[in-house]
């Protein structure tokens, strides 16, 4: 893989706070989902790569350069990044407009007219952006980072702000600017939705980078584990009974609120394949089999378990 | 330099609510010379240009209006999350520090057009040159202005707290703490664009603290503390992290 985009031993501080601990990771062509809960480092990545902030310890390269301190890179560097991101004085033709002529655009006239139409802003680009939907100042910033035709394009949280139907379209449009041959790295805390844009994900935990791989092996790590689960309908507790006999479970209690029975598995995937089969020996019917206890930073701490018992 | 960069960075500044709230204040300084010259005579409006020209304008209204207009040329761009995308263009970062300061000079000179223009109408209400007396001001405004709004620019760069930090600056030091002693003055922009102004106001009238340099050496100081402001905001924006 030719690397594009390149991070290599990176750690950022400010002050006390750590938030990344020596990352590496190299991109070439495709798109690259940037997994993490909130807070887990990935605008920090995003914003190095980007130029916009330096490293405190380790290299960041962008199409072979440092892109916080050779301006020339943003010839090849589309960003849409966190936060606000656009001139609300301005219409988003004037704006896209601008940062075409300064990126070295040829016409940059065109490129806006092709760049707003391309995120289904073309009827409203001469309005001013402060009277515009969230949702359209999103799709604002994507064309101010696709208006130069960038061979890299970081995108951070591109679809916060949008409705269903403008997240399809962008899904879409992401999966489909990787397609082209761009290296596209996007940030993300709903892993449903980076496996359908990319084909690689990075997943950050606590600013260190805990696991990396094909979304399918992903979500293996993510589902795949240790969980305690509630199993509600009738005869359960029969059901219990096989699934402890068959070694799937560890622990079996009644839900204190009288809704079935919790089980603990140390292989949800496992339990998943063998309860139909079990349930109907025991002449079970299940209403509901659902998680207890479970939150983001559960499934985040045991990657990190995860990461450190493979070596990664 | 393209023009795009500026005239970008000149009309964000100028479609700003607050600049046009900032423009009150000039204007009520012209205003207050209009009254001025309709009611008192014109051995009485002697110590009034005075008052106006180096007090108001020199010493109050260049230095607000600059503040707001220059810590806004990139704390805006801070608050509205832009700065990120305005580093991110492909071009060497002097020359955005240059379109936005020269954007918010000039509009900072624009701004406080009409004290101006008022000062210049009593200086000449009273039979002084008149050359010296449009050509002083103009110098007056024109540098001082630039003095301040590169250093509020830079101060824009430095601290997130750089309206707060100006004003600060602006109300105890140039105001108050500069006039203390002589020695402080040296130290005070007000002071060298006060020095600037006394050609345009009567020899023999008081100006309140004024350099002890003559007016050539404040031209110079005032250029001087602009082009420095402007290299230093240079080197912070290639350094600093925007992100």
């Amino acid at each position: 893989m030719n690397a594009v985009v390149e991070l290599a031993g990176v750690s950022k501080w400010f002050g006390d706070t750590v938030a990344l601990s020596d990352v590496s990771f190299a991109l070439g062509a495709g798109v690259t989902g940037l997994l993490g809960h909130n807070g887990a480092g990935k605008s920090t990545a995003l914003s190095l790569l980007a130029g916009s902030s330096r490293p405190s310890q380790g290299v960041v390269r962008v199409l072979g350069a440092d892109p916080h301190a050779d301006a020339g890179v943003n010839r090849g560097l589309g960003v849409v990044s966190d936060g606000e991101g656009t001139w609300a004085h301005a219409s988003a033709r004037a704006q896209v407009e601008f940062l075409a002529r300064q990126r070295g655009v040829r016409d940059p006239r065109a490129a806006a007219r092709h760049a707003l139409a391309r995120v289904g802003l073309a009827e409203a680009a001469d309005r001013r952006v402060g009277g515009y939907s969230k949702g359209m100042r999103q799709r604002v910033k994507l064309a101010q980072a696709l208006v130069h035709d960038p061979q890299v394009l970081l995108l951070d949280e591109p679809l916060n702000g949008l409705d269903p139907a403008q997240r399809r379209a962008d899904v879409d449009l992401v999966a489909a600017l990787g397609a082209e041959g761009r290296t596209v790295l996007v940030s993300s805390h709903v892993l449903a939705e980076v496996e359908r844009m990319a084909q690689r994900v990075l997943v950050v935990v606590n600013g260190r980078l805990v696991a990396e791989g094909e979304p399918a092996g992903i979500r293996d790590l993510l589902v795949d584990r240790p969980r305690t689960l509630r199993l509600d309908g009738t005869r359960v507790a029969e059901l219990a009974g096989l699934l402890l006999a068959e070694g799937l479970v560890v622990a079996v209690r009644t839900d204190p609120d009288g809704r079935g029975v919790v089980v603990e598995t140390p292989r949800a995937a496992g339990l998943a394949d063998a309860v139909p089969a079990l349930a109907q020996r025991a002449g079970a019917t299940l209403r509901r089999v659902e998680p207890v206890g479970e939150d983001l930073e559960s499934t985040f701490a045991h990657l990190v378990r995860a990461a450190r018992g493979a070596g990664r | 330099m393209g023009t795009t960069l500026f005239g970008f960075s000149l009309r964000g500044i100028l479609l700003r609510g607050r600049t046009a709230a900032f423009a009150a204040l000039p204007l009520a300084v012209a205003v207050v010379a209009v009254v001025v010259i309709a009611v008192t005579s014109v051995a009485g409006r002697y110590g009034v240009q005075s008052t106006l020209t180096a007090t108001l304008l020199t010493g109050l209204v260049v230095p607000i209006v600059a503040l707001v207009l220059g810590i806004g040329a990139f704390g805006d761009e801070r608050d509205s999350r832009t700065l990120p995308l305005l580093r991110g263009v492909a071009r060497p970062r002097w020359h955005l520090v240059v379109a936005r300061f020269t954007a918010a000079w000039l509009s900072t000179f624009l701004v406080v057009l009409p004290a101006s223009l008022a000062c210049m109408a009593v200086g000449v209400s009273i039979h002084l040159p008149a050359g010296h007396v449009v050509g002083g001001i103009l110098l007056a405004t024109a540098l001082t202005s630039a003095a301040y709004t590169g250093l509020f620019v830079l101060l824009s760069l430095v601290t997130r707290r750089g309206l707060l930090a100006g004003l600060a600056y602006v109300v105890l030091w140039e105001t108050f703490l500069a006039g203390l002693a002589p020695a402080l003055r040296g130290l005070s922009i007000g002071s060298y664009g006060r020095r600037v102004a006394t050609l345009a106001i009567p020899g023999d009238v008081p100006v309140g603290t004024v350099a002890t340099t003559g007016v050539t050496t404040s031209v110079v100081v005032l250029a001087g503390i602009a082009v420095v402001s402007v290299v230093l905001s240079s080197i912070r924006l290639q350094r600093m992290d925007v992100g």
